[in-house]
């Protein structure tokens, strides 16, 4: 079990004092049901493709990981050093669960796997400045024909 | 990430639903996101354990039954603990016995290279394994690799950093941060190729390189020396470099 309260006391106090600000609610989106329903991954863990520009700090733009990507292909350039990245060194998988998603639509619980998939840099002092950006991959996400979006901090 | 939840599901006016896990409590109680799975696991793991795809799959299919279960703003807890390999300490199979770091800048090089090359064996065996390395984001390519040394045995010891052959993603000094990501990620990659009953968890994998070897002295001399500069960008970079606890 961890929370707050088991963490260093300096890393809580810090995630703590990260401002939260108040979003108004959108109009609730009944879905459709999971067999018929096509899932993309919004990760906050500073992915990239090899070959794509790393994160800088503050970066507030986000990276398209292709559907087919590689593992090998994958990187982190996440500022933060207070989380493990041992999790997804071993095993992308842990932070990034594209092979688990192909798994449950081939099982037919979910009807199939977007062809692209977002990542954004995390520990945002201001997360209204992803406003923009998210608000476009919502766009994005929605004409590409994809229903629901699995989101994953790191 | 539960800001980004409200944003995706208004830019996509109505057409996607979101959800999600969190790995901070305290922030989805605050940010409300439609749709979220409380999960107790350490930052960094979100979907529980590595080599677990057991686990990861319920995880994911439990984060996203709330799709068809929630019929307003939800916040779940997931009940189970990341799976562990059980109660045994770990421990590094090799022994790096690390020497006492030296002031010049070229020796220091010399013996981080030498526990560099104590650890390529595993390194090698971890990209056969895994068929990949998460080493690069420097710019650095595996090759490379002890020639990051030389960058931190630079900064470490008071010289002047050369460019050397790395065609380096960041500028100085942010180059120092991820050169030194890059150099950690090569000693946990090495270091959890070894046979072993059990696994390294990240405070194991953290107390070994920051007390056992001689790339965590030379980081935190590293932390030392920006935490002295009177450049604000150098002293800035001093949270992205040591976890909390580990700094000394």
């Amino acid at each position: 079990m961890v929370r707050t309260s088991d963490m260093h006391p300096d890393m809580a106090k810090n995630l703590l004092s990260l401002p939260l600000p108040e979003i108004e609610p959108q109009p609730w989106i009944a879905p459709r049901p999971l067999s018929e329903t096509t899932v993309a991954i919004v990760t906050t863990a500073g992915m990239h493709a090899h070959d794509d520009r790393p994160f800088n700090p503050g970066s507030v733009e986000y990276r398209l990981i292709p559907g087919e990507i590689d593992f090998a292909d994958l990187r982190m350039s996440h500022l933060s050093v207070n989380f493990d990245r041992s999790g997804f060194q071993q095993d992308i998988n842990t932070v990034f669960p594209l092979e688990r998603l192909r798994e449950l639509a081939e099982q037919g619980v979910i009807a199939g796997v977007s062809r692209y998939h977002y990542s954004f840099m995390g520990a945002q002092p201001d997360p209204t400045r992803l406003e923009k950006t998210g608000e476009e991959i919502g766009r994005l996400l929605a004409e590409d024909g994809v229903n629901a979006a699995f989101l994953t901090p790191v | 990430m539960c800001a980004l939840s409200h944003y995706i599901e208004r830019g996509s006016e109505g057409r996607v639903a979101t959800t999600g896990v969190s790995l901070i409590r305290e922030h989805a109680e605050g940010m409300k996101p439609p749709r979220s799975l409380f999960v107790p696991f350490p930052l960094g793991r979100p979907l529980g354990s590595p080599d677990q795809p057991d686990f990861q799959r319920d995880v994911l299919r439990t984060a996203l039954d709330l799709l068809e279960s929630a019929s307003g703003t939800t916040l779940a807890d997931y009940p189970h603990d990341a799976p562990t390999s059980g109660d045994d300490p770990w421990a590094c199979a090799v022994a790096l016995a690390p020497p006492e770091p030296a002031d010049e800048a070229e020796v220091l090089r010399d013996q981080l290279i030498g526990e560099i090359r104590q650890l390529a064996p595993w390194h090698a065996e971890s990209v056969k394994r895994r068929g990949r390395s998460t080493v690069g984001i420097s710019g650095a390519s595996l090759q490379q690799v002890e020639d990051l040394a030389a960058l931190l045995a630079d900064f470490a010891t008071g010289a002047e950093p050369s460019d050397g052959e790395i065609d380096w993603n960041h500028p100085m000094p942010v180059r120092l941060k991820f050169a030194s990501d890059d150099l950690r990620a090569f000693y946990h990659e090495a270091v959890t190729a070894q046979p072993g009953a059990n696994y390294p968890t990240d405070a194991d994998l953290n107390d070994w390189l920051f007390n056992q070897t001689l790339l965590g002295t030379v980081l935190r001399q590293i932390v030392g020396r920006m935490r002295e500069s009177e450049d604000r960008r150098v002293a800035g970079l001093v949270i992205g470099m040591i976890p909390a606890g580990f700094a000394r």
